[in-house]
């Protein structure tokens, strides 16, 4: 897809791009039978959650929806850092999460 | 099994499904198929007219299924293209007048005598769409590139893989604006396919002459055969046939390759 994406940034501000995100998050709305305003409030109780262990996390956590073939999931990305955890959490044996490919896909997210 | 059963559908009205279906139909006639038609839009029928048909008309789809006519008496043949036919659907009865079940036999009884049956599905997802889909082997999803359409065709495209037998599905972007989209204001084929994830069989950019072919009665692959509109439902016909024919963007992003050989469509 990148050849296109190189298209789609020249029209980044365009009404196309303004349709294709509204698109796509009335289809995540009407396949997954949430409502944007649920979607969002759910992500928004995520981010606390990932703010409580993670204090530093304010700017680069991420909580996104992604498309893959015809099904949604929500993909969330947690820089961990060294120093960036609460050090009474720091218990955790596995190493973590690079890269949002590696976590296995929500299955409530259908 | 004879025929190739292919319902034309789209989920919201006026994409452009009717047109695509003569359109279709012409193609694949002149390619020396045997055609037949099949408008299921029970009560609001118009493939007959698209078709330049509508004078011809002496018995419907209900007559066939209600017993009052032989299926081969309804049939309409279109004079100007070898072995083309239409069954018309009824204008003065109600969609419920006809069950899936009947449009699966009335279909199984054309199967022998076509190689493609091509149903022209109503707009929605109720009875009319059910209707059109119980026979299907393939669908085509007609839409074009704005956000009610495509919302709704993702829609049909849900219930469509809901269903219990596997139904090949792929998509038709038509009324594409190739200047529109280059300028970022229409979304491009990309963008559509990106959120539908489906195969796509082809592009039909806009024409205004598909709109007086249909004042003269006469599809615009019939009318103008070299007109950008006819080349692309050639294309797409012989696509359905199984001809591997890159489909050519006509905004220029490039050329896409088709898809559709894990579905199966290519037979």
């Amino acid at each position: 897809m990148s050849f296109f994406d190189r298209f789609r940034g020249r029209r980044a501000s365009r009404s196309a791009q303004v349709a294709k995100e509204r698109l796509k998050l009335l289809l995540v709305a009407d396949r997954s039978s949430l409502s944007p305003e649920k979607l969002r409030a759910m992500q928004e109780e995520i981010l606390q959650v990932i703010r409580r262990y993670i204090p530093s996390a304010e700017l680069d956590v991420q909580v996104s929806i992604e498309q893959r073939e015809r099904k949604h999931y929500l993909v969330a990305n947690i820089p961990l850092e060294q120093g960036s955890v609460a050090p009474e959490y720091l218990d955790v044996t596995q190493p973590h999460h690079s890269s949002p490919s590696d976590i296995p896909p929500a299955e409530d997210e259908e | 099994m004879g025929a190739r059963v292919i319902t034309i559908t789209s989920g919201k009205g006026g994409v452009g499904k009717t047109t695509s279906t003569a359109n279709l139909a012409v193609a694949l006639a002149q390619l020396g198929k045997r055609v037949v038609c099949v408008d299921a839009d029970i009560g609001l029928r118009n493939l007959d007219v698209v078709m330049g048909l509508e004078n011809r008309i002496v018995y419907d789809l209900v007559d066939v299924v209600e017993g009052r006519c032989g299926l081969r008496q309804a049939l309409v043949r279109d004079k100007r293209v070898p072995q083309l036919y239409l069954l018309p659907a009824s204008q003065t009865h109600d969609k419920t007048a006809v069950s899936p079940q009947d449009m699966v036999t009335l279909t199984n009884q054309l199967r022998a005598d076509y190689d493609v049956v091509l149903i022209d599905s109503p707009a929605g997802i109720e009875w009319g769409f059910r209707n059109a889909l119980a026979p299907a082997d393939e669908v085509i999803v007609v839409t074009n590139p704005e956000i009610p359409a495509v919302r709704d065709a993702d829609r049909i495209i849900g219930v469509i893989e809901a269903e219990e037998r596997s139904i090949a599905v792929s998509v038709v972007i038509n009324r594409a604006k190739p200047d529109m989209i280059r300028r970022g204001e229409m979304m491009s084929v990309a963008d559509v396919l990106e959120v539908l994830a489906v195969t796509l069989l082809g592009i039909v950019p806009e024409d205004r002459r598909v709109t007086t072919a249909s004042n003269n009665g006469a599809p615009l692959t019939l009318a103008d055969r070299h007109a950008p509109v006819s080349r692309a439902f050639v294309e797409i016909a012989r696509r359905l046939l199984g001809e591997e024919i890159p489909i050519r963007d006509p905004a220029g992003e490039g050329v896409w390759l088709r898809m559709a050989r894990r579905l199966g469509l290519g037979r």
